[in-house]
């Protein structure tokens, strides 16, 4: 950890931002991983996130964590492929396209998961994880409840799960 | 057919393993990012204000008078392979700066810019003190694991110092995992064999190319109690070992390659294979007993990359604090006539020394007369000190506090930063 003890120099932190981040960042953080795969991805994409809140900290009104979460996820949908795919070296292969796409009865499900496009992946983390509804994750991601509907749908039938479950638990 | 549960489950279970601990230096790290984007919209803002005042300014901004804004820090910067991310900056416009750096598990390095004609500046830190004339952010302090303390950057105007952290997603080329991964490449020296164990596993065995003679070991030995546990090292099929100690001085477990410092007396053939174990009383301990043990070993080839001074191999090439350094001048000497030499003044430079003498002879290290701790030779009557930073046009020399007889050889080593 790095911090600075020079007398004089200008305070930088905004109200209640450190608090936020000393509270709720680990949770934020499981979410990112659940999205990247991978802890310095995960821990950039949440200091990306919060980085573009703190910015704004002063105009956010109410629970500051549906914003960084909002930011983080979208993006981690947008640009963050983008951005990393070329530049981060991994000991994995990448997925060429010859994976059956759908996982076999006694498949491993996060290895499914990693494989899930990424908006679709998203809405599983987002539905499953922070257990948010079809309309908040809409909001969320900035797409139709219909959108999630879909997305969802073609997400669980690529991890073999039976999607007439979802109504029962999952329309909230 | 997998059901919702399984899914929530496995999204728990894979959240529930992501550990926190960066979370106190996280605020500091998103400020860091905060005031580089603040910085790049203000100079966004202020280009078509600039644009108005080009001309007044071109005539005011003649040689000699280098009053300019300070240059932006780089994103990430690179050492030994190690990628590091920026991730705080501080500028005092001042010609010193001081930084109380907070002790981390994980590397650092500190870099700097200035504004003014003159860019030399003096580093301090660590009982360090390094002297660079690549300013803007062309060199860099080192700050190894587990290790804080005040650093100090002083000398030229509007300086701007700025802090960047390990980037643990992005590791060179080599064997292991993240942080702890062997490098392919060390001064120059190839790797022949590695192996990184499961955690708790005591026992592993390294195939290595060992036909090209003396190897370098590392090893790392990460969750080793410090105390009733020893890790032997030797070859398959022979009996004894030629390494031993009771302790695994790797810290955090960074960089286990950078540290190679044991020479094996090779070359055994082809399907040689080396053997590293933790042992309880002469016994290697059952698997899984430790189970936050993690032993690594690696092989470097050295081929030929040795000179001999006072009576010991000095490497051509070595690492050192962060950077690559390649042998520049030897000075031996003995008795009354001691080893002498001057820094040169261009480039960065740094000094070793080796001693051969009675048992307990103290000696010390001058610098431009001054001199440093006094040092004993040890009881096997040989002692030296590695490589310490020295600055341009300093007189270096070796003095004995004892009997001129008592030294029979001695040698100063040069060696300039390359990389």
């Amino acid at each position: 950890m790095t911090t600075m003890t020079i007398p004089g120099r200008p305070v930088v932190g905004s109200p209640g931002f450190e608090e936020f981040v000393a509270a709720r960042s680990a949770r934020l953080l499981r979410t990112a991983y659940l999205l990247t795969r991978d802890h310095g991805l995960a821990e950039d994409l949440l200091q990306t996130a919060l980085t573009k809140a703190y910015l704004v900290w002063g105009r956010i009104e109410g629970d500051p964590e549906p914003y960084v979460r909002r930011i983080a996820v979208n993006t981690y949908a947008s640009w963050w492929r983008r951005k990393w795919n070329d530049e981060h070296p991994t000991d994995r292969l990448p997925d060429t396209g010859h994976h059956d796409e759908r996982v076999g009865e006694s498949g491993d499900l996060w290895d499914a998961l990693g494989r899930l496009p990424r908006r679709q992946r998203a809405v599983v983390v987002l539905r499953f994880f922070e257990d948010l509804t079809e309309a908040q994750t809409a909001d969320l991601l900035g797409i139709s409840t219909g959108t999630v509907k879909s997305q969802t749908s073609k997400a669980l039938a690529k991890l073999r799960i039976d999607s007439s479950l979802v109504g029962e638990e999952g329309t909230r | 057919m997998n059901t919702l549960q399984d899914l929530r489950a496995t999204l728990d279970q894979h959240a529930a393993g992501v550990s926190d601990d960066l979370a106190i230096a996280r605020v500091g790290a998103v400020t860091g990012r905060a005031r580089v984007v603040r910085r790049r919209r203000a100079a966004g803002v202020g280009t078509a204000a600039v644009v108005a005042l080009v001309t007044a300014a071109a005539l005011s901004a003649l040689p000699g008078n280098r009053d300019v804004a300070p240059a932006r820090a780089p994103d990430s910067l690179t050492s030994l392979g190690w990628t590091y991310r920026l991730a705080d900056t501080l500028r005092t416009g001042d010609d010193r700066v001081r930084e109380e750096l907070e002790r981390s598990e994980l590397p650092r390095l500190v870099s700097w810019s200035t504004t003014g004609d003159d860019q030399q500046v003096v580093v301090r830190f660590n009982g360090e003190t390094w002297t660079s004339e690549l300013a803007d952010f062309g060199d860099f302090v080192w700050v190894p694991p587990n290790f804080g303390g005040e650093m100090t950057i002083s000398g030229a105007a509007g300086l701007t110092m700025a802090t960047y952290e390990l980037d643990e997603s992005v590791i060179p080329p080599g064997v292991g995992s993240g942080a702890a991964t062997f490098r392919e490449d060390v001064a120059g020296r190839e790797l022949v064999g590695a192996a990184v164990g499961d955690l708790g596993q005591a026992e592993l065995i390294v195939p290595v190319d060992a036909e090209r003679g003396t190897l370098w070991l590392a090893h790392t030995c990460e969750g080793m109690p410090s105390r009733g546990y020893e890790v032997r090292i030797g070859v398959v099929g022979e009996s004894g070992f030629f390494s031993s100690g009771d302790s695994c001085t790797s810290g955090s477990g960074f960089d286990p390659g950078g540290r190679p410092n044991l020479g094996t007396p090779g070359p055994w053939g082809p399907g040689a294979s080396l053997r590293i174990t933790v042992t309880r009383g002469g016994q290697v301990v059952p698997e899984g007993t430790l189970s936050d043990l993690r032993l690594g070993l690696a092989a470097y080839a050295s081929s030929a990359d040795l000179v001999v001074a006072a009576g010991h191999d000095f490497p051509r090439v070595i690492e050192h604090a962060g950077k690559v350094w390649q042998l520049d001048h030897v000075a031996e000497g003995a008795g009354a006539q001691l080893p002498r030499v001057t820094v040169p003044d261009d480039g960065q430079y740094v000094v070793a020394n080796w001693v051969v003498a009675s048992p307990q002879t103290p000696y010390v290290l001058s610098v431009d007369g001054s001199t440093e701790d006094q040092v004993w030779v040890s009881g096997i009557g040989a002692s030296g000190s590695g490589a310490r930073p020295v600055g341009p046009g300093q007189d270096l020399g070796l003095e004995i506090r004892g009997d001129e007889e008592d030294i029979t050889q001695a040698a100063l080593v040069l060696y300039q930063r390359v990389d």
